[in-house]
């Protein structure tokens, strides 16, 4: 992680950080397995903690990118700034309205105060000497040998390796270019004469007079509060009591993302002071297996989904490699002023080869054909010390989806927010990504609120609640359903160094019971699970840092067996000043049926990221060490085991292994110029 | 034969009733408080819990025994020694055993244990486990493991404690496997009020489930300490009560099992 590259000071907020981070990541993994989503958020932060944001260019805005930040917090930041004048420190913030004691927290290690000099001109000549470069090279494989090797089925070898060289100067250009052969894949010979089997290339331009962004290459989009176009990383609900999205309109893709992003360019322009352009073209090619149709007069070829892994390593997932041509363009047109945003959104996506659903109830008013066109219209307002935002849609098919809500900072610690949201049974977007409970944007009606605040003896409070209804049919749940989602935090600092966290939550979805005969004779049934956290946080001095937690999971559901998960974990992170390593490690012990599994962030390389499922009876065991080797060198290795006393195979399929560990071994080697 | 049967049934049962295993390295202080001990500062609780040990003042000894449900067959029986060798790192040394003649599981470990600054004290053990069986049909055996343990102190009220033994799942290498399960604590002790500590520990025993404990502690005249706890999984009352003085103490310890009845524990300790 780039955080072992902070000077030390900041080194202190670097723990308080990491269980932040760890927080967003294991919600975002009990929504979705998605792992390049979670990568992506983590190279944002990441790459602000290389390029601080400076507090006093009120111009830029970097801050919003941090998720978060709030639009009254920024506001409040540049009203401060425009009656002070410019910050000498960031300590200042706490003077700023809003920004209580937890947000100042999470801030510190992406902000930095210096004086805004006058802009200067850009010249090649100040690029060359001041942009830095960087050069990642990354290994990683399973040390236990897995079926899928042995019978052939995977093609090439079981080991993973990527690299990537970044390029940037300042936050006005950055430049990447990537590679990656997934374990499994070949590697320069067979099917991968050119080696690697994915290369991501980005070059993205920033504020550059009238053009705001520029990109060609791999990129995501985001407008308004994503009902339109949403693509990449984006929270479904977010974990600190804020509620609405902030979008970056274009940034480029992570570098290892290798589905669902676009390909081509897009730019933002500027018009006159308020006004905003943003156009996109992107032409790619996508993942699938393409079937024939069974009626023979029209011998039509179509698919019934995208192959969304980014895996090719066997026969049958390379079959699936890029057969479908995707052209999708659109634009977003935005007035600004300092307290309202307008936009409007629009894009036209056209693929090679029509998507015909699986035939299934739930798929009933799945996105079927080759075309769809979708508009949106967005707005956020600032009154005060209320936010109000909302965003209205519409498919091709004449559907709607439809979000509002409102944050209320009612004081420097209290932030109240409340929304509403009903995307339409029909609405179809195939590159939306909201506020939802559901994994794309359609039948889901629902309301919810969260409150942040700071109770008696300095006890900090994140409550939220979210509840649902689902009016048509969903995988696995053949009938309309509703349930709820509620959430409670209490984060109480013991001393300086000691910070003690309680969480509980409770989630109620209807699901299929078990007892099922047939479509028309299933009866849904609430599945309840309840998570009870318990962390602790303690670092007795500036080299050692750990953290206990203990974590029980119960799952509930008629027609199934009650079950109950448990972990128990400690880290221990140390980084001793003298010499150029630092070190982190965990042991947990868990026992947790799948239903009851467990999440928990881990450790991890950069760009690399895991929030496992602690599955089974078992321990786990990391130990992460980093080794500066110059202030521009680093190496970074990771070795991981899963051991399973009472199994004698792990996994199961082409990843299937014979005996009761899995061990895992990475190193990665960087290099900055 | 059919004895030694009935002695491993025995001593299986009475691991399963305390959801650990050769982990008796808990006096009659911990053992009145619910087994509780990761984060306590008695002598007993430090040896337990390693890391402890790094506060020791002066070099000190214990006894502990304990009768498993008055069978004198599932007897434990310790003995624990630690020495301070700087001025932040102690020495340790303990032996427990288990059992009869018969069947018998003996434990030796070695420990030592490190101040970094007031805060933060880190400790290791190694240990050397015997289960020994007089019938020829059975095999005895031996194996070597570890455990590390550490301790936290934000404020001169508050201890957090975790300790692990066995972490690598280390086992008896018998024709039939014998288990030594990885074996976690961790606890959190809290003087809430002046002579009274209230404590909490989770134990999770890889090959059972996860126990909460919970005990309490009040002094009175300075040296008396009245104590209470309760086991959650399996469901232990306990309750106790020592004598605590500036070089020696003694201490007593009832704990009831609602099928398998009581367990009296008694320890003493002297420093030197």
């Amino acid at each position: 992680m780039a955080l072992t590259l902070l000077p030390f000071a900041i080194a202190v907020g670097q723990n308080d950080n990491q269980g932040f981070w760890q927080e967003y990541m294991e919600l975002i993994a009990e929504q979705n397995d998605d792992e390049s989503v979670s990568g992506e958020i983590m190279e944002v932060l990441e790459h602000f903690l290389d390029n601080p944001i400076n507090l006093n260019d009120t111009t830029s805005n970097d801050l919003q990118k941090l998720f978060f930040i709030s639009e009254f917090q920024t506001q409040s930041l540049k009203s401060y700034i425009r009656q002070n004048g410019q910050m000498f420190t960031v300590h200042e913030l706490e003077f700023v309205n809003g920004f209580d004691d937890e947000t100042r927290r999470l801030l510190m290690p992406f902000v930095k105060v210096e004086l805004v000099p006058p802009p200067e001109k850009f010249s090649f000549k100040n690029m060359l000497r001041y942009g830095k470069n960087q050069i990642t090279l990354g290994y990683k494989s399973v040390l236990e040998p897995q079926k899928g090797y042995e019978n052939g089925t995977y093609l090439g070898d079981p080991f993973r390796t990527y690299f990537r060289y970044t390029f940037k100067y300042k936050n006005k250009i950055s430049l990447s270019l990537s590679g990656d052969k997934d374990a499994g894949e070949e590697f320069f010979k067979g099917s991968q004469p050119q080696g690697y089997d994915f290369y991501g290339f980005s070059l993205m331009l920033n504020d550059f007079g009238f053009l705001k962004q520029f990109i060609v290459g791999n990129y995501q989009l985001q407008f308004g509060q994503g009902l339109t176009l949403w693509t990449g990383a984006g929270f479904n609900l977010a974990g600190d009591g804020t509620v609405k999205k902030y979008p970056q309109n274009i940034r480029p893709s992570g570098a290892f993302t290798e589905y669902g992003y676009m390909q081509g360019a897009a730019t933002t322009v500027g018009i006159g002071k308020h006004i905003s352009a943003t156009a996109f073209y992107s032409h790619t090619k996508r993942d699938g297996t393409v079937l024939s149709s069974d009626n023979y007069d029209t011998e039509e070829e179509y698919l019934q989904s995208f192959y969304e892994t980014g895996y090719h390593r066997t026969e049958s997932e390379l079959a699936k490699k890029g057969n479908i041509t995707e052209d999708l363009f659109g634009g977003h047109l935005q007035y600004q002023n300092s307290n309202l945003v307008i936009g409007a959104t629009g894009y036209h996506m056209k693929l090679s080869n029509p998507i015909i659903p699986r035939q299934r109830i739930d798929n009933y008013n799945a996105f079927s054909g080759t075309e769809n066109t979708n508009l949106g219209l967005d707005a956020t307002y600032l009154y005060r010390r209320l936010l109000f935002f909302g965003e209205v849609a519409m498919s091709q098919n004449k559907a709607f989806a439809g979000l509002g809500g409102v944050q209320f900072h009612a004081s420097e610690n209290t932030l109240i927010s409340a929304y509403y949201r009903n995307y339409g049974v029909e609405y179809q977007n195939l590159y939306a990504t909201a506020l939802g409970q559901n994994s794309n944007i359609q039948n889901e009606e629902g309301f919810g609120a969260t409150l942040r605040t700071v109770l008696p003896w300095q006890v900090t409070m994140v409550a939220a609640a979210d509840i649902f209804r689902f009016p048509w049919m969903r995988y696995q749940v053949y009938s309309p359903s509703d349930g709820c989602d509620y959430r409670v935090k209490l984060t109480k600092a013991l001393t300086r160094r000691a910070t003690l966290s309680l969480s509980y939550r409770y989630k109620n979805k209807a699901k299929n019971t078990n007892e099922i005969d047939s479509l028309f004779t299933t009866v849904i049934e609430p599945n309840k699970r309840q998570n009870l956290q318990l962390n602790l946080k303690y670092a007795p001095s500036s080299e050692w840092s750990f953290n206990t937690r203990v974590e029980y999971c119960w799952f509930n559901a008629e027609s199934k067996y009650d079950t109950t998960g448990f972990l128990i974990a400690q880290d221990v992170n140390y980084t001793p000043k003298q010499i150029p390593f630092s070190f982190a490690m965990r042991y947990a012990l868990f026992e947790a049926p799948y239903d009851a599994r467990i999440y928990a962030f881990e450790r991890d390389l950069t760009y690399e990221f895991s929030v496992p499922a602690h599955n089974g009876k078992g321990s786990r065991f990391y130990l992460f060490v980093n080794w500066k080797m110059s202030d521009k060198i680093n190496l970074t290795a990771r070795y991981s085991i899963w051991y399973y006393p009472d199994k004698d195979k792990i996994s199961s399929g082409n990843d299937e292994i014979d005996g009761n560990t899995k061990q895992e071994f990475k190193i990665q080697f960087r290099v900055k110029f | 034969m059919k004895k030694t049967l009935l002695f491993i049934a025995l001593a299986i049962c009475a691991n399963v009733a305390f959801s650990q295993y050769a982990f008796p390295t808990q006096s009659a202080v911990g053992g009145a408080m619910g087994g509780c001990g990761a984060a306590l500062g008695d002598f007993w609780s430090r040896v337990g819990s390693v890391a402890g040990i790094a506060k020791l003042e002066r070099p000190s000894v214990g006894l502990s025994f304990r009768n498993n449900f008055l069978l004198s067959e599932l007897s434990y029986k310790s003995v624990a020694f630690a020495l301070p060798v700087t001025k932040n790192g102690s020495l340790g040394t303990s032996y427990t055993h288990f059992g009869n003649a018969d069947y018998n599981e003996q434990r030796v470990n070695l420990m030592y244990a490190q101040k970094f600054g007031h805060m933060f004290a880190l400790g290791v053990e190694l240990d050397y486990l015997h289960s020994g069986v007089s019938d020829a049909y059975y095999e005895s055996a031996n194996l070597f493991t570890f455990g590390v343990g550490l301790q936290f102190y934000p404020s001169n009220t508050l201890t957090v404690g975790v300790h692990v033994f066995n972490p690598i799942s280390m086992h008896y290498k018998t024709e039939v496997k014998m288990d030594v399960p990885a074996l976690f604590r961790a606890g959190v002790a809290y003087n809430f009020i002046k002579n009274a500590t209230a404590t909490v520990d989770f134990v999770k025993d890889m090959n059972y489930d996860s126990d909460l404990r919970f005990g309490l502690e009040y002094t009175f005249f300075d040296f008396v300490n009245a104590r209470i706890g309760l086991s959650t999984n399996p469901m232990i009352y306990s309750f106790g009560i020592g004598i605590d003085r500036s070089s020696w103490g003694v201490d007593i310890a009832m704990m009831m099992h609602s099928t398998l009845g009581v367990t009296p524990q008694i320890s003493a300790m002297y420093k030197f």
